[in-house]
């Protein structure tokens, strides 16, 4: 079961669990999700079990003793003539240590295990040089990496946070939050949930209907076309060209930045539908990682419309209180005095962005692709904040209206080509790789194996290709339709049901006859649940 | 509540700051410009904005925000 | 009432998605499936599916398993030396599921005696995975030549499926006939007394294909092809004690009385692997020998109905003249 999209899982695990939790008495149906969360982390990870566990009853434990403050807090406060300020202080510095000791725990155990190899490697060459033979990360290193480490320790940090601000009550339910934790669709690759946007909908127990069934099933069937269509049958291409890096030309390595920017969403966001989809079938929507990305018109749109989840976790829990603190609000302070209101503030914020970008570019893994990845995006967004008012300037100059569809179609397309040089980067294979490719990509520019036909000659044929674009152009009017407010599989349920069951059995069909899967092709580990 | 929007008039013009409800929500106000508001909005009314307030309620609407101030206002009393 | 009401509906709505989908997946394996078993009308695996283009109940012996199997086993040479008509169904790195399927399939056109399971798949790992698209596979040819939807042509549609082609050399291969790369046979067949593991999965369905033989009136016959990489003591140990589990005959021509004496140096095509066409003439003489001697296979030689055959034994001589 490495994968959601296996017989194991479709054809089995998800069904039996739906059918014992709708069979099953509402108070009884989450323990049901949890036993079966437990059982699907078990058949991956197997006793790295007790990693989420810990994480789980630490957030639980220090999010009462939060709550215990909070309620001492009120009391003393009520007290007449109290120091108020003083009283405040106090708890304030009580309940950051608590925070503190549980973020250090759980960012602590993710970092041990899947970045010390990585510091490991860099600190070698420097601690030689002072004569300590440091080799590896020794014991660590073989303890192995627990599914979906980076996506539920985060989860589990925001809820420790948010009941610190006072935005959630502490969950006194060890259950709900342990299923909130460790949902089986969510686990491997998120969506990185709040807790309250699901860990209540989950404990409910709410019933399976027939509706919610159809549109899950939809929902998991279109992304199983995602991964089966496109991004199999890309992986190809993309393996071949990325395996070899800077030996093709330019016009080679631009093809294929683009189809691994196309099988990164396809894998990614078929993944999400599996997760939201299944928790539909549950009755839990459980929030969207992606807003069609690709109609963004800058890298920070981009960013709010893609990984939707993960970004908006460093939004919340890195950008603000970096910005906020006070160092670097005394910061913000000086660069308004000589920059102004506007460009102030903006100038400041790139403490904050960088470290935001830093941590996302290591969060996908220890690598030196990954800090480049975060490198560029830092780069990108703060430069476009800062010059925004002068791209503003500059079109009102020159007479281009700021507001019209040219521009916005030229943002559109500029902001494309970022996303791809940046998913090539992110692809390469280390951060040098990733330098001599794009250097490549620039220097070495041709459309000769566009001619000649090597293209087609790299994995894909052009049978291939069709499919991948035919694919395509169906993903893009969907999107379409869904930015202009169309919700095409809830729409579908209001139809005759002799039409519902036709569209579903198309869906199934197409996915069998044109998946990329059996002799020629190699099924792809999901993508994202590596990192 | 007009010290307020001539500091948003001023960062992001020409919205309806009065009727709308889902400034955060509806992606009027990015963090950016959150940013901005939150460093004009101490240096006007003299507090202090910990990472704590930044929750889509406090400003969704001109009345959040409102409401937001007073309150922190109170506490540095 | 109103409580049934909606769960019944529900699966009856369920049971005719469920119908329909069978119903198109089965058009859709007509459409896909290769209208004769030739690799040009896009069949998989056409050397071992070749079988089926045998004339029908013709075929006394079959050879099932992997690629040690086809290394190893040359119908034409037993023809020439026994009249013995058997037929190699093997297919590279094979897993027992796939054994199994290719049995059945066989089996549907042939009745033979005695069915020759090469042991090295037997112990080559699958998941349930494998084995659920295996039966997948099986039951909808759709999930197995999907990939055809690239060449399909208007006769895929009104055409129907034909079984018309057999393979020149009865599934044997002379690919790699004359490379020789010398293996390492220092530790080879080392004594000991330890058991190689077999996974309950594997002997599950080790035990269909004999219940399977059984059912066909064929007799099941194990037998280890020689190989320094592929074979040692712990595996022949599993298997005799299996064999005597099952109640099968079991022969290891790596040690003992029916041991094949290979030139390791010179008749082995990648170090130990697999045999080249030397070690592969020394195996299938002795197999000949093993199955005229001891199981009584007829000898069709002077039989006009298998005169295709001496046709067939002219060529392969032709081909391996030519190689030397």
């Amino acid at each position: 079961m490495n994968s959601y999209f296996s017989i194991a899982v479709i054809g089995a695990f998800l069904p039996a669990v739906v059918l014992v939790y709708a069979l099953a008495p509402r108070r009884v149906r989450p323990v049901v999700l949890l036993a079966a969360s437990y059982l699907f982390f078990w058949s991956i990870s197997g006793a790295l079990l007790v990693f989420l566990l810990v994480s789980t009853v630490s957030v639980w434990a220090l999010g009462l003793l939060l709550g215990r403050l909070q309620t001492r807090r009120r009391g003393a406060l009520a007290v007449p003539g109290c120091d108020r300020k003083a009283c405040r202080r106090f708890y304030r510095r009580a309940m950051r240590g608590v925070v503190a000791a549980g973020v250090i725990l759980n960012i602590g155990i993710l970092i041990a295990l899947k970045y010390l190899g990585f510091f490991a490697r860099i600190a070698q060459p420097l601690l030689a040089l002072i004569g300590i033979a440091a080799d590896g990360p020794g014991t660590l290193g073989t303890i192995g990496v627990p599914i979906g480490i980076s996506f539920y320790t985060l989860s589990a940090v925001s809820y420790l946070v948010d009941v610190y601000r006072e935005g959630t009550a502490p969950d006194r339910n060890l259950g709900r939050l342990a299923l909130f934790l460790a949902f089986f669709p969510q686990i491997m690759e998120g969506p990185i949930c709040r807790y309250r946007q699901s860990a209540s909908a989950l404990w409910e127990g709410r019933p399976v209907v027939a509706h919610n069934l159809y549109r899950g099933g939809m929902r998991i069937l279109w992304g199983l076309a995602k991964k089966l269509i496109v991004a199999d049958r890309v992986n190809l291409f993309v393996k071949t060209v990325f395996d070899a890096g800077a030996t093709y030309d330019g016009g080679v390595i631009a093809l294929a930045a683009v189809l691994y920017t196309v099988q990164l969403y396809c894998d990614f966001s078929g993944t999400m539908d599996f997760a939201v989809g299944a928790g539909q079938m549950f009755g839990v929507e459980l929030p969207e990682n992606f807003r069609q990305p690709f109609f963004s018109r800058t890298a920070a749109e981009f960013w709010q419309r893609w990984h939707i989840t993960l970004g908006s976790w460093f939004r919340d829990y890195v950008f603000y209180p970096v910005s906020l603190s006070a160092p670097v609000k005394r910061l913000t302070g000086a660069a308004r005095r000589v920059l102004g209101n506007r460009m102030g503030p903006l100038a400041a914020s790139g403490v904050a962005l960088a470290a935001v970008w830093l941590c996302n570019g290591l969060w996908h893994g220890a690598g030196g692709q990954y800090v480049l990845f975060g490198l560029y995006y830092f780069v990108l967004i703060w430069g476009g904040g800062l010059m925004g008012p002068v791209a503003e300037r500059f079109c009102a100059a020159v007479g281009i209206d700021h507001n019209g569809r040219a521009w916005h179609a030229w943002q559109r397309a500029r902001t494309l080509a970022v996303v791809f040089v940046g998913e090539l980067i992110f692809r390469a294979p280390g951060g040098t790789a990733a330098l001599a490719m794009v250097a490549r990509l620039v220097g070495g520019f041709t459309l000769a194996s566009f001619r000649d036909g090597t293209v087609l000659s790299l994995g894909m044929d052009a049978a291939d290709f069709a499919a991948v674009g035919a694919f395509c152009v169906a993903l893009f009017v969907v999107g379409l339709l869904r930015e202009r407010g169309t919700r095409l599989f809830g729409r579908m349920w209001a139809a005759h049901p002799v039409a519902r069951v036709t569209v579903m059995v198309c869906l199934a069909l197409t996915v069998v006859v044109f998946g990329a899967y059996g002799a020629g092709y190699q099924p792809v580990d999901p993508m994202y649940a590596q990192f | 509540m007009d010290a307020i929007l001539d500091i948003l008039e001023d960062l992001r013009p020409g919205e309806d700051y009065r009727g709308r409800t889902d400034l955060v929500d509806a992606r009027i106000l990015d963090s950016l410009t959150i940013l901005a508001l939150v460093s004009e909005l101490e240096d006007t009314f003299d507090i202090a904005i910990p990472a704590v307030e930044i929750v889509p309620e406090n400003f969704n609407s001109l009345a959040g925000m409102q409401a937001m101030v007073e309150r922190l206002r109170a506490e540095e009393r | 009432m109103q409580r049934l009401g909606r769960p019944v509906r529900l699966l009856a709505w369920g049971a005719v998605a469920a119908a329909l989908m069978c119903a198109v997946l089965a058009l859709a394996s007509h459409v896909v499936m290769p209208k004769n078993n030739q690799a040009a009308f896009g069949q998989i695996d056409a050397a071992a599916n070749g079988v089926l283009g045998e004339r029908a109940d013709s075929l006394d012996v079959l050879f099932v398993g992997d690629s040690e199997t086809y290394h190893s086993f040359s119908p034409l040479q037993m023809w020439g030396e026994r009249g013995i008509a058997s037929y190699v169904c093997a297919t590279s790195a094979q897993r027992l599921p796939y054994t199994r399927t290719l049995l059945c399939r066989a089996l549907t056109r042939q009745r033979p005696r005695i069915v020759v399971l090469e042991t090295h798949c037997i112990f080559a790992g699958f998941d349930e995975e494998d084995e659920a698209l295996r039966a997948l596979k099986d039951l909808f040819p759709v999930f197995e030549y999907h990939n055809r939807w690239k060449s399909l042509t208007l006769g895929d549609i009104t055409g129907s499926v034909r079984f018309t082609w057999t393979d020149p050399l009865k599934g044997f291969t002379l690919k790699s006939a004359t490379e020789v790369r010398a293996a390492d046979a220092s530790g080879y067949m080392a004594p000991s007394s330890e058991l190689e593991d077999l996974p309950a999965r594997n002997r599950r369905v080790l035990e269909d294909i004999k219940a399977i033989c059984d059912a066909h009136g064929a007799k099941l016959v194990l037998v280890s092809t020689p190989s320094t990489v592929n074979w040692s003591m712990p595996k022949h140990n599993r298997m005799v004690a299996v064999a005597r589990e099952l109640g099968v005959d079991y022969w290891d021509l790596n040690t003992g009385d029916t041991k094949v004496d290979i030139d390791w140096q010179t008749e082995t095509c990648d170090g130990g692997d697999h045999l080249n066409l030397s070690g592969a003439q020394k195996v299938s003489s002795r197999m000949a020998a093993l199955l005229s001697d001891t199981y009584r296979m007829p000898d069709h030689r002077e039989d006009d109905a298998y005169s295709d055959w001496d046709e067939a034994y002219t060529s392969y001589g032709r081909q391996l003249a030519a190689l030397a």
